[in-house]
């Protein structure tokens, strides 16, 4: 009698959690792919992030709960190139879902929709934690956001076509709505074209590329490696000799080298979210990316 | 290492792997949270812990909270746990884990093993093991504080290994609690408190405290120093040791269990 109970707890309760969200079921990896996916599937689909906006998505620890919500899922959506690498195959290895397996259409990595900067194919450890692929931080650029959008939309479509017209409609609104942002992003930062600027991690890369921000050095002397003593010294020396404006420092960092070195030369300390969700401002890609650039606006004026 | 096979909520594993028994049995040495493992770990299951060739199922049970039952059949003929002589003598080991997400940021986990295989005498050997642990992590992620609260209790009988006559069994059970706390981005800090009593003629206890500092300034390696006393009361007075370790891990992210 109690093993016939068992069982139908379990049916019941297998039963009760497949058939609560009747739409596609997405899980993201990190907040920045969870807001456009919402833009693109709008009421058509449920989205579930993993990493939250405040943490850093390279260490996001494989919490059961989350391979709950990947095994329920229909997609699961990665940025790729590594940097979710330290947790995500856990999560995809335990969901026991073979349709979220890589190369399976339930599994995909936006990263194929671009090309990367920082490829380095002759990476090595002592390099500090590379990404061999490319720097995997490319949301950051909203013209990659773009060719982003438009594969995640072709995905959403591929698994329910029954829907496949309002992705596309709802597609066509957020690149509209982007492009308009893209060009009033860019005016605003126009003026400082060429501006020098050191970063905490290689999280911005993309961004001082999109703003043609001149990116001097890094407050981590080798990605993933934490500020030493030494490396602080020759950032200040660096940073007088090149007139450096900003330091930029990813809200979950410890600001506090960024404070030394912000007392030792003329540049302003520039604390931003580095994800969409980061801070109570940045609820979606284009709130996070207004707080980003106001930010860089207030202190580079 | 396991080879893996998925399908619908589960996945099988064949080859040689860590048994999915308790809690420590599955943490490989480099990733333990002190440099040795529980005594209850290397004097019940085994010094090299409880592995073996076989096959293993996981399923995950659908339930709203995240239950994972294992099921498998190993090699009964591995030393110390059931040292059965003959090749097609197999244990099974049952492992139900439950794992509830208090917060965002702390984790209650429950598990129940059990296990059962024909000995060297070709009787009967089982063991029984139970644990709980508390699991803190800052959502902020690397570097913030955590704290992890570790418990687990073994119990082992084996039939025809005492040493009186071939019909009398030898008993042995154990318990451990560990608390590890990062107390700096790189530095963790943890102490553990072991007990075993093994049973065959009269009762031996075994006792230690150990103290751990790891000093982990990247993903990819640790300087730990252990020490701790212990103690056979009735046997042999106190001992102390104190351990060093070096570790350095070459490749990608290091992935393990939660």
């Amino acid at each position: 009698m109690p093993i016939k109970l068992l069982i139908l707890v379990c049916v019941l309760g297998g039963f009760i959690t497949r058939s609560a969200v009747a739409n596609l079921r997405v899980v993201t990896t990190t907040e920045d792919l969870a807001s456009i996916t919402k833009a693109i599937g709008g009421e058509f689909i449920s989205v579930s992030s993993i990493a939250k906006g405040t943490q850093d998505p390279h260490y996001v620890e494989a919490k059961p709960s989350f391979l709950v919500l990947v095994s329920r899922a229909d997609l699961v959506i990665s940025i790729g190139l590594e940097l979710e690498s330290g947790w995500l195959p856990l999560l995809l290895r335990g969901a026991r879902q073979p349709k979220l397996l890589p190369g399976e259409p339930g599994c995909l990595s936006v990263s194929e929709a671009i090309i990367p900067i920082e490829i380095r194919p002759q990476a090595d450890r002592v390099d500090g934690d590379i990404h061999p692929l490319g720097n995997p931080h490319f949301m950051a650029d909203p013209q990659r956001v773009i060719l982003v959008a438009e594969l995640i939309s072709k995905r959403l479509s591929e698994l329910d076509p029954t829907q496949a017209k309002n992705f596309k409609q709802n597609l066509e609104g957020f690149k509209l709505k982007l492009l308009n942002k893209i060009a009033a992003w860019k005016q605003k930062m126009a003026p400082f074209k060429g501006i020098k600027v050191i970063g905490y991690h290689m999280t911005f890369n993309y961004l001082f590329k999109f703003f043609d921000f001149d990116v001097v050095g890094f407050l981590e002397p080798k990605p993933g490696i934490s500020p030493t003593a030494q490396h602080i010294l020759k950032l200040i020396e660096t940073a007088k000799i090149k007139n450096v404006k900003i330091i930029v420092i990813e809200n979950f960092f410890d600001p506090k080298p960024g404070v030394t070195l912000v007392e030792k030369t003329k540049a302003k300390l520039v604390i931003i979210p580095a994800y969409v969700g980061g801070d109570d401002s940045s609820q979606n890609y284009f709130d996070w990316m207004d707080t980003v650039v106001n930010n860089l606006e207030i202190n580079l004026r | 290492m396991g080879y893996h096979s998925w399908f619908t909520c589960g996945v099988f594993k064949t080859g040689k792997f860590l048994t999915n028994f308790g809690k420590n049995n599955l943490i490989h040495t480099h990733a333990q949270a002190l440099i040795d493992r529980p005594l209850v770990n290397r004097l019940i299951l085994g010094e090299e812990a409880f592995n073996s060739v076989g096959i293993q199922a996981d399923i995950l049970v659908p339930l709203p909270w995240y239950v994972n039952l294992s099921v498998a059949a190993v090699s009964a003929r591995m030393a110390g746990l059931f040292s059965s002589a003959q090749d097609e003598n197999l244990a099974n080991v049952t492992h139900l884990e439950n794992l509830w997400d208090l917060t965002d940021s702390t984790t209650l986990g429950l598990g129940v093993s059990y296990s059962f295989g024909e000995n060297i005498q070709a009787k009967l050997s089982q063991f029984l093991g139970l644990d709980l642990s508390i699991k803190y992590l800052s959502p902020k992620g690397r570097g913030n504080f955590a704290l992890i609260w570790t418990n687990e209790i073994i119990s082992g009988l084996r039939s025809g290994l005492g040493t009186l006559s071939s019909d009398s069994w030898e008993h042995g059970w154990g318990v451990y609690s560990s608390l590890m706390a990062r107390i700096h981005p790189v530095i963790w800090m943890g102490c553990r408190w072991d007990q075993v009593n093994l049973t065959a003629i009269g009762t031996t206890k075994e006792m230690s405290e150990n103290f751990v500092i790891a000093y982990v300034p990247t993903e990819f390696s640790t300087v730990r120093f252990q020490s701790g006393l212990s103690q056979k009361p009735g046997v042999s007075g106190s001992r102390w040791q104190s351990l060093v370790q070096l570790n350095v891990t070459i490749g990608s992210h290091p992935a393990h269990a939660y």
